[in-house]
């Protein structure tokens, strides 16, 4: 019932608008449209031994990562591809083998990668350019970060459109926002120009060094693939799913939360953590509904593409609009970054009273949250219509109108009693 | 089903005669020469040489055909040459006594026999052979020692060249192969080394053709075993001398191979790719994804013999199956012939190979949002490049498993492709009162 993109493999990323994916039947990756059609197909210039666990792409380059032999403890490899006149050439491959500190087993990593663009344009045969990331961000710059920028806009006097540069970073002057390159471009580009650079790899691991099944979370160069941290937390255990991404989906009060995170799928939660808190805390939890209609199985999601805020889980079970399928090959299912109402709790407040015939009366509040456990918020506010059933004669609600949600997500109503006893149930209504 | 050689075996090539195709049959063990409708015209009966596995290519050099075969018990395997036999010529004969024997056989000449060794697995399913086809410019009698050609590049001192079949009254058909001892690039002469010359006469642009090498594409590269890291292995001719090695996967795999004009051009997995063999990178010219997935866009369809044409921009893949695609609905159906075999065409003109939609929104509230979506719809060919000028028609339909709704509109609803093959639109989704679930396409006018 859902076949959309129909990848034989459980890896998968979105770049441009084509689904890519790694095949080691083949030693293949290839490029498919929305609808599953197969666009195009780039061999390997290394065999790949082992199915795909997960891939990514930081704007150059695609990662992969493997399990180094069939027996997932063992360990597993990241490795690093451009392509290169129709072919995928290997860069870089990192081992992480399991030995006498750790043991590797896992089936998701990211690569923290940044996005932004130049300030104002820079000519070929220079070395330094200005870029427009935000403080933090640009302190991630360090000697020997590798970025990359294009494509370039600039056509004029020599035409470099659509062409794209790697450099290397010698220095950074942070109060003029520039940079200072190892070398000079070859390429001219314009101001607004797309820069990114990748800084580290995260990878979810099952253990703590050699503890066993306590899960961890750690973190690596992303130029040589040496290991810098790790984090035991029995949140980044199972984990089969992670990306990296600047979420801008957030307003009014919630813009604090456009950042960039590390996001990975734990059963049925999108988990964003802050990579640049040096506690890593997990600032978001998004639910998802990755689960059948009796709520009693998790449908697992093998990888995740992310573009604005949109959000593509690869799956091979579904539920859509209550309709469950499962196929044979992974497609993508849908959600977004975008807050939107999940749930309204309503409380009553006294929850029993005398049929008294509107002597008494009991205080209804509504909140509304959306997918992040978050009040529901927007401008102009949702509104909530208020209704009630059964109950005694004559009982009646202060509001049966649309009433703004307040800056918490809440709306308030009054219930007054009938003149018979009976069970009432009060129900609300949220119009965005 | 449409059909078209129907063939029983996995190999096919051109041959000698123009809207022919032919085949060699390990069980008939013979070359058979067929219309392009699949009728049998002929059958050339094996001569001096006998089959030992299942031929897996067959090719055309302009003069020769060249087979490649798996030898038994894994020991490696062999690329013969071949020639129907007996050659028409006039050497030896009485002058004016001109008998035209008939071509009966298929008839070993040579052959390349590569055995497993220490440092090589050869494990392979496509091979093809450097071959360049010229004509004679001007007409050329018997005893001559000079002639001209069209084009004398590739061409050098010590090559072999065919001429003919020519067309010079009763020399009709009539061919030599003869020994090239200089060539003058500028004036584009060639002397041959033949002390008594020409043993033909020729009219102005009758044929001459010349192989220079054979590339064989091997699964394994050079560490012994079987590493599927894929090598490319050129063979001099007539020499065999190794002259060129190189390892990559792009050589891993490969189903079918040919050459035409400069240019080498291979089949692994969905795509056929190029290497213009001029160059001295080797590096990889275009890759042309080609339409070898059934239905299921999963199940990869297998390659067994390959002819390029550059000349009428096509390649002809001989498959067991094909997949094609009814346009107006752009739903795709795989036809299988079972145990035979038929050819399905790839063209080398560009065509609208794929459209990608982008947005970065795919969620909208409902209610009156104010919502607009951006849309980018991408036209790409079969080489993964942009197409230009195409025009895009977006539509919005309800989702099988949404709720009853009404989708939004488009503006605009069509646009045409810029150079970089995209084309924008703006979504602006229905005022619904509950979620629903939108299918937006974009499809090529």
């Amino acid at each position: 019932m859902v076949k959309n993109i129909r990848l034989i493999n459980a890896n998968m990323t979105r770049v441009d608008g084509y689904f890519y994916s790694f095949d080691h039947q083949t030693d293949t990756m290839i490029q498919k449209a929305d609808d599953g059609t197969l666009a195009f197909a780039y061999p390997l210039d290394t065999p790949i031994g082992q199915p795909i666990n997960d891939l990514e792409f930081d704007g150059q380059s695609f990662w992969t990562m493997e399990n180094i032999s069939g027996t997932p403890s063992a360990g597993f490899r990241i490795r690093r591809w451009v392509i290169e006149n129709f072919v995928m050439v290997l860069q870089q491959t990192f081992n992480f083998a399991s030995d006498g500190n750790d043991t590797y087993e896992s089936s998701a990593f990211t690569v923290e990668t940044y996005t932004s663009s130049l300030q104002s344009g820079a000519s070929e045969n220079t070395n330094i350019i200005q870029v427009a990331f935000e403080d933090d961000i640009f302190d991630l710059l360090t000697r020997g970060t590798r970025m990359y920028i294009g494509p370039s806009t600039k056509q004029s006097p020599t035409d470099f459109r659509g062409q794209y540069q790697a450099v290397t970073v010698n220095s950074i002057n942070e109060a003029t926002n520039q940079v200072t390159l190892s070398s000079n471009l070859n390429v001219g580009f314009l101001g607004g120009d797309t820069v990114v650079f990748s800084k580290h790899l995260w990878f979810l691991n099952q253990n703590y060094q050699t503890t066993a099944g306590v899960g961890a979370l750690y973190k690596a160069d992303s130029l040589n693939g040496n290991l810098l941290l790790r984090q035991q937390g029995g949140a980044y255990k199972d984990i089969d799913a992670a990306a990296f991404h600047e979420v801008s989906s957030f307003e009014g009060n919630f813009v604090q939360f456009n950042k960039p995170y590390l996001i990975f799928i734990r059963t049925n939660n999108l988990l964003f953590v802050n990579v640049n808190d040096d506690n890593l805390t997990t600032e978001l939890s998004a639910i998802q509904n990755n689960l059948n209609n009796d709520t009693t199985e998790v449908y697992a999601i093998y990888d995740l593409g992310l573009q604005g805020d949109t959000i593509f889980r690869l799956q091979l079970k579904f539920n859509i609009n209550g309709t469950e399928s499962s196929e044979n090959t992974y497609n993508y299912q849908l959600a977004t970054f975008r807050p939107f109402p999940i749930a309204i709790a309503i409380t009553a407040d006294p929850a029993i009273l005398p049929a008294d015939a509107g002597v008494s009366s009991s205080a209804i509040e509504a909140t509304v949250t959306d997918q992040y456990g978050l009040a529901f918020v927007k401008s102009p506010p949702a509104q909530i219509q208020f209704d009630t059933t059964g109950g005694g004669t004559g009982s009646s609600l202060d509001n049966t109108g649309l009433i703004p949600l307040d800056q918490f997500g809440k709306a308030s109503n009054v219930y007054h009693t009938g003149i018979t006893p009976g069970l009432v149930t009060i129900s609300a209504e949220v119009t965005i | 089903m449409p059909f078209n050689i129907n063939i029983p075996v996995q190999n096919f090539s051109l041959g000698p005669e123009s809207g022919f195709f032919y085949y060699v049959s390990n069980t008939l063990n013979a070359l058979i020469k067929l219309e392009t409708d699949g009728t049998v015209i002929q059958v050339y009966p094996i001569q001096r040489s006998r089959l030992r596995g299942t031929i897996t290519e067959l090719h055309w050099d302009g003069s020769h055909f060249w087979t490649m075969e798996d030898l038994p018990s894994q020991l490696g395997l062999v690329i013969k040459r071949w020639r129907i036999t007996p050659v028409q010529t006039a050497q030896g004969l009485p002058p004016g006594v001109f008998p035209v024997p008939a071509p009966t056989d298929f008839t070993w000449q040579d052959e390349i026999t590569l055995i497993n060794a220490p440092n090589l697995r050869y494990v392979s399913k496509a091979f093809c052979v450097e071959h360049y086809h010229r004509f004679l410019d001007g007409s050329f009698v018997q005893g001559q020692t000079t002639l001209r050609l069209n084009d004398v590049s590739e061409l050098s001192t010590g090559d072999t060249i065919t001429i003919g079949p020519s067309t010079a009254g009763s020399f009709t058909g009539f061919q030599e192969d003869v020994l090239v001892t200089n060539v003058n690039p500028t004036t584009r002469f060639i002397t041959i080394g033949s002390a008594s010359g020409l043993e033909n006469q020729y009219t102005d642009t009758d044929p001459v053709s010349f192989t220079k090498s054979v590339f064989l594409f091997n699964d394994h590269a050079f560490s012994g075993e079987e590493d599927r890291k894929g090598a490319i292995l050129q063979y001099a001719w007539p020499s065999k001398n190794v002259i060129l090695t190189g390892n990559g996967m792009r050589y891993n795999n490969v189903g079918a191979a040919d050459f035409d004009f400069t240019s080498l051009f291979w089949v692994r997995a969905d795509q056929i790719m190029e290497v213009n063999i001029g160059t001295n990178t080797f590096d990889v010219a275009s890759s042309n994804e080609s339409n070898l997935r059934e239905d299921d866009q999963t199940t990869i369809i297998e390659v067994f013999d390959m002819i390029t044409d550059l000349s009428n921009n096509q390649h002809l893949k001989l498959q067991n199956r094909e997949t094609v695609e009814d346009v107006p609905t752009g739903n795709y159906t795989t036809f299988s012939w079972g145990n035979d075999f038929n050819y399905q065409v790839q063209p080398t003109l560009t065509v609208v190979n794929s459209i990608s939609l982008n947005s970065d929104t795919r969620f909208s509230i409902p209610f009156p949002s104010g919502d607009h979506i951006q849309w980018v719809a991408e036209v790409r060919d079969q080489y993964n490049f942009p197409v230009f000028n195409e025009t895009i028609q977006f539509s919005a339909a309800m989702h099988p498993l949404s709720d009853a709704g009404i989708p939004g509109t488009f503006d605009p609803t069509t646009g045409v492709t810029t150079t970089s093959g995209t084309v924008e639109t703006e979504y602006t989704p229905s005022v619904t009162p509950n979620p629903i679930i939108v299918e937006i396409q974009a499809q090529v006018l």
